[in-house]
């Protein structure tokens, strides 16, 4: 194909990739600034008018939904390091070293996927309990930890395999410690990889509703409370979309943070 | 490095909400509820019903709103760890016999025999006989709902010639649809038959005990038979549309359909918005009488409750007649104590109160009871009545075979979870339709 033919292509396939993941959000946050009784109306206009921040700050004020979006946020953080944390040393053991059972670890670390969650609640609750765990934000980071787990492994198992062993070999002939080596060649190479696990983590802790239904009560994350509030028939349809809006939001903004380190990875393959 | 000093920040952030957020009012208790779910329903319990009880008590009531799975695993792990932290419920009665069965649940009724020495205080009885389970009283009656017709008023000159609407039987309800279809050309009969409406609650609830005299055990009897050939006809002149409906309060504004049958919250917000244009009339009767499923919501108290006597005090507010008719204008809910009544509402809801009444009072009235004890195949109930239906009046198949087959399902569902019948047939278990 022709260059000029090529890049026609290109612009319609990623115009259409743009509109199919924008539009739906679109709608959503013109829904969601628009007034109930312009909701039910039919024919209903895309453009709300008036424009009406009544149902968005309805939320904001709503009891314990900012502390709940709080919540969230610190879950994910936690979530995020933790998985990082157990994750990235166990990819990196299975991309650099061969040893006995590493085909059963790796097939056994996808093995936690095979358990629904429901069947686990009622144990889980009292364990936690008795722990006294249960209630606590370090309690649901913990189970979004075991739930992210599996991806992060997997993920940062072939980022390390992407990075060269003789680059830190080298760096050892110069004087690092393997942990340095680790550190100031491999980790930074890794880092766009890492990245994507972080990501991965984060929507993960961020759509997670069951554990953190069952496992607080008072310490609520944001999709505990609010899913539950709107999703269901018989919430007002105005709350459905301003609820909905009011969860994408922080994770758009915190996933276009989390960009940045995607871009410098493929900044280089593009150049 | 960057990543460090990330790392850095998110474990102090670690430490930080490890530590109790916040510091709480004297005493705080916890109230989980399956009810009152909708975001708008739950600030208003907050804001509107609860306020003036943390006023004259002093105490904050953490108002939680579950799913009811959660919300019934939360107390089954509260109960096995023999430590508990919520200290009240509110749930639908079905929910108890389980709880009950994991002992998750104290004997309230030194409570509700307190409650009911108070001259303003008289509990309906068949509510509170709805809460002795397993030889406790699980619960203290909270709030009731049911299901009622709701009709246009310029659908009422339509009503055959002759008969009373407030004592409507079934077959008038076939003549009012043969009338106004005859009269306008129009199907005007509507029900909630969409994946989301409470069309299959009319067919186990209403028809079924109406028609039979029994939900299970006469499924696949010779009545049930004469009932299906009349749902065929009735569907004849219902709304086409009728499988799209979920709520019966948005046709009924539209104008789309002139009567309609649903769960009163479903209807409410018609009645408020047009109260002087629509009627609530009570559901019609069979040759066995006139059924109506009746939907309780109890307090109960979890056994590991931190703070029974608080929570023994939130139920005596939430049932005084004040509360009770509070709750009623709030979110539709009925009273379930007598002197409530007393209190009438005005406009929409005094029409709602008054179907209401009028169809727990006759004197053909038969309540029939959610299904209990199907565990976790409760879900599967309703869909059964309603692929029966779909079989039946909608592709057009032969009745007794249509019978046969889903009797048998139902046999197989009874005999593996154990559950007794629902009333009004004898709680016999497991429930075997004939």
């Amino acid at each position: 194909m022709t260059t000029p033919g090529r890049k026609a292509l290109l612009t319609v396939l990623v115009v259409l990739i743009s509109a199919w993941v924008l539009f739906p959000i679109i709608l959503i946050a013109l829904a969601s600034f628009t007034t109930r009784t312009q909701l039910y109306a039919w024919p209903r206009s895309l453009v709300p008018s008036p424009f009406s921040a009544e149902t968005m700050r309805f939320f904001v004020q709503a009891q314990d939904v900012l502390q709940s979006l709080l919540n969230s946020l610190l879950v994910a953080a936690m979530t995020i390091v933790l998985a990082v944390l157990i994750g990235a040393p166990a990819g990196y053991a299975l991309s650099r070293f061969r040893f006995g059972g590493k085909e059963v670890f790796r097939l056994g670390i996808l093995g936690t996927k095979m358990f629904p969650a429901t069947i686990l609640a009622v144990p889980l609750a009292v364990s936690f309990i008795n722990w006294n765990l249960y209630d606590t934000l370090l309690g649901v980071a913990l189970v979004h930890t075991t739930l992210a787990l599996p991806f992060a492994v997997v993920i940062t198992t072939s980022v390390f395999v992407g990075v060269p062993f003789e680059l830190e070999e080298a760096a050892m002939t110069l004087g690092c410690s393997r942990a340095q080596a680790f550190r100031k060649v491999a980790m930074p190479i890794a880092l766009p990889g890492l990245a994507a696990a972080a990501i991965f983590t984060f929507v993960l802790s961020w759509n997670e509703v069951f554990a953190a239904t069952i496992l607080t009560l008072r310490n609520r994350t944001l999709p505990a409370l609010v899913m539950n509030a709107v999703g269901l028939a018989g919430a007002p349809i105005d709350y459905r979309f301003a609820g909905g809006f009011f969860m994408i939001i922080p994770a758009l903004i915190i996933i276009f943070v989390i960009r940045r380190y995607l871009l410098t990875l493929w900044g280089v393959t593009v150049r | 490095m960057k990543l460090w000093r990330i790392a850095t920040l998110l474990a102090v952030t670690i430490l930080a909400a490890s530590a109790p957020l916040g510091s709480a009012p004297a005493v705080e208790i916890t109230w989980s509820s399956t009810q009152l779910n909708p975001v708008n329903e739950q600030e208003w319990a907050r804001n509107t019903m609860l306020r003036p009880f943390e006023e004259e008590s002093g105490m904050r009531v953490r108002f939680v709103s579950d799913l009811a799975g959660p919300f019934i695993d939360r107390l089954v792990a509260e109960a096995r760890a023999g430590r508990g932290s919520v200290d009240i419920i509110g749930t639908l009665h079905g929910d108890y016999p389980l709880l009950v069965a994991e002992g998750a649940v104290q004997d309230v009724a030194a409570i509700l025999r307190q409650l009911d020495g108070r001259p303003d205080r008289t509990f309906v009885p068949d509510l509170v006989r709805a809460g002795q389970i397993g030889g406790i009283q699980s619960f203290v009656p909270w709030m009731q709902a049911t299901y009622l017709i709701a009709a246009h008023k310029q659908a009422m000159r339509y009503f055959p010639a002759g008969r009373d609407p407030m004592r409507m039987t079934y077959d008038d309800l076939l003549q009012w649809g043969e009338n106004i279809r005859s009269a306008t050309g129009q199907r005007r009969i509507g029900f909630p038959a969409s994946p989301t409406g409470l069309y299959g609650r009319f067919l186990h609830g209403y028809a079924y005990p109406s028609f039979t005299g029994s939900q299970v055990k006469k499924f696949k009897s010779p009545e049930a038979v004469s009932m299906w050939r009349y749902l065929r006809r009735l569907w004849g002149v219902s709304h086409p549309s009728s499988f799209t409906y979920g709520f019966m309060n948005e046709p009924l504004l539209r104008g789309e359909v002139w009567v309609a049958w649903d769960h009163v919250a479903r209807l409410l917000p018609a009645f408020r918005e047009r109260p002087d244009d629509f009627v609530a009339l009570p559901s019609p009767a069979g040759p066995r009488g006139r059924s109506f499923l009746s939907v309780i919501v109890g307090l109960g108290i979890p056994k590991n409750s931190p703070n029974p006597e608080a929570a023994a005090r939130l139920i005596e507010y939430l049932t005084r007649p004040r509360t009770q008719v509070l709750t009623l204008q709030g979110v539709g809910f009925f009273p379930v104590v007598r002197e409530a009544a007393g209190v009438v509402p005005t406009g929409g809801l005094k029409v709602m109160a008054e179907g209401v009444t009028a169809q727990a009072t006759a004197t053909d009235a038969r309540t029939a009871l959610l299904p209990i004890g199907l565990g976790a195949r409760t879900g599967e109930f309703v869909p059964l009545y309603l692929e029966t239906f779909t079989l039946i009046a909608i592709q057009g198949r032969n009745i007794e075979q249509v019978l046969n087959d889903q009797a048998r399902k139902l046999e197989e569902m009874y005999r593996t979870t154990n559950a007794p019948c629902p009333p009004p047939d004898s709680a016999e278990r497991p429930c075997r339709p004939d």
